[in-house]
């Protein structure tokens, strides 16, 4: 009879020892479940990528010298480039309007004001889903763009559209001539 | 000669002894069939706890479930469960909520060894499991990884109806005999969905059943606390 109850426990004790091992399991799936973050290798909402060509020979490309490039938000000018020598830039369009405006001065130092081009990105926008940490982005479609003409002040020459899709930052999608 | 009678003996011995010890084990099983016949078999009904539980603490969580299990070898049982869940998903970009109802139909296995008239089980299952769902979603931030401008939030609910998915379900769990034919049990349900309808430009970020899904593969999990009473039908 002792030697029955003895082992009755014994199953008991084995029973709640699975029991409690069940519960850490669970406690460790849970825990081990990938927390949601949006990475910086996910494609979200793409840039603009923008190179600088020779007008002259428009197979070269030219750098822009201390080139500065600005963008009104709100009444406040932000600088997505300052001072910088550059022949290619990356900037964000706006997503919440259809168009963007952005100056681009070249020769623009602490010294020198520069000369200064404004230029007028529309476009059309489609909201895509990616998943569910980074939500949505947007693409940007039937882009085009407009140059403000200052007679003899422009150092811009010619802007060329060569993706009006924006879905990536893979390729150029504007070349501005210089 | 001597020789040839000993080991005819040794022989005979042999035979005689695997005989004895077959005659004895016959006997033995014998005797335990008469007490055996202390199994019972039956419908098993009961309800999870930790549905509506979770809905009483989370105000973004609401559902129950039902399940039952019948009885129909020594070890198998056919087991089922359905349910119904809503549930809200909050997300630091966007908010979803789903409604739906499922269905999950298997087997269970039970592994453990009782003792004479108990009834507890430690046991393993497996499940097909399926649910049908809509699923709301109410609004958005557009993600640009830039501050340069303000960010875009949607606030434009688009529902999405008649969505369905579809999962294998591995279950492990513990029912004891609390009292006389009142079972609480624990599991463990491991999911891996092969099919779903998802919805266009969006996907299913909750599926009644299967719980949360994510963006790294098809896996889910879940728990359950139940409490469950069985309908004697038979004894065997």
């Amino acid at each position: 009879m002792l030697y029955f109850w003895k082992n009755e426990t014994n199953s008991n004790q084995t029973m709640i020892r699975k029991i409690v091992l069940l519960f850490l399991l669970v406690g460790i799936i849970s825990a081990c479940t990938k927390d949601d973050i949006c990475t910086k290798e996910t494609l979200t909402t793409p840039f603009l990528v923008i190179k600088f060509k020779n007008k002259i020979n428009p197979l070269l490309s030219k750098n822009v010298t201390n080139l500065t490039v600005t963008t009104i938000v709100n009444n406040d000018s932000i600088d997505i480039y300052k001072s910088q020598t550059k022949d290619s830039i990356l900037i964000p369009l706006n997503t919440l309007t259809n168009n963007t405006e952005y100056l681009f001065t070249e020769n623009n130092t602490s010294s020198n004001p520069g000369n200064t081009d404004k230029v007028i990105f529309t476009y059309q926008t489609d909201n895509i889903y990616i998943n569910r940490a980074c939500s949505f982005k947007v693409i940007f479609k039937e882009l085009i763009t407009q140059l403000e003409i200052v007679e003899g002040e422009n150092w811009i020459s010619e802007i060329e559209v060569n993706q009006s899709t924006v879905e990536n930052e893979d390729e150029t999608h504007v070349t501005i001539f210089h | 000669m001597k020789m040839k009678h000993t080991l005819l003996f040794f022989i005979s011995l042999l035979f005689f002894g695997t005989y004895l010890g077959k005659a004895q084990e016959e006997k033995e099983t014998i005797a335990k069939d008469s007490i055996i016949k202390n199994n019972k078999y039956g419908l098993r009904l009961g309800l999870d706890l930790a549905r509506p539980i979770r809905s009483l603490v989370d105000k973004d969580f609401s559902g129950f479930e039902i399940m039952a299990d019948f009885r129909i070898t020594h070890r198998f049982y056919i087991a089922a469960e359905f349910g119904n869940d809503k549930d809200d998903q909050i997300e630091e970009n966007l908010v979803s909520s789903t409604k739906g109802t499922y269905a999950k139909l298997g087997v269970d296995f039970n592994a453990y060894n009782n003792w004479v008239g108990m009834d507890n089980a430690i046991y393993a299952g497996l499940r097909y499991g399926f649910s049908t769902f809509n699923q709301d979603l109410q609004g958005y931030t557009i993600y640009t990884g830039d501050t340069t401008f303000p960010g875009t939030i949607v606030y434009d609910p688009i529902s999405y109806s008649g969505l369905n998915a579809h999962w294998i379900e591995f279950i492990f769990g513990v029912k004891t005999e609390v009292f006389n034919n009142l079972f609480l049990s624990i599991n463990l349900q491991l999911k891996n969905k092969f099919y779903e309808e998802v919805p266009e430009n969006f996907n299913n970020l909750y599926i009644p059943g299967f719980n949360k899904t994510n963006d790294y593969g098809n896996f889910g999990v879940g728990f359950g606390y139940g409490v469950s009473y069985l309908i004697p039908i038979y004894k065997k």
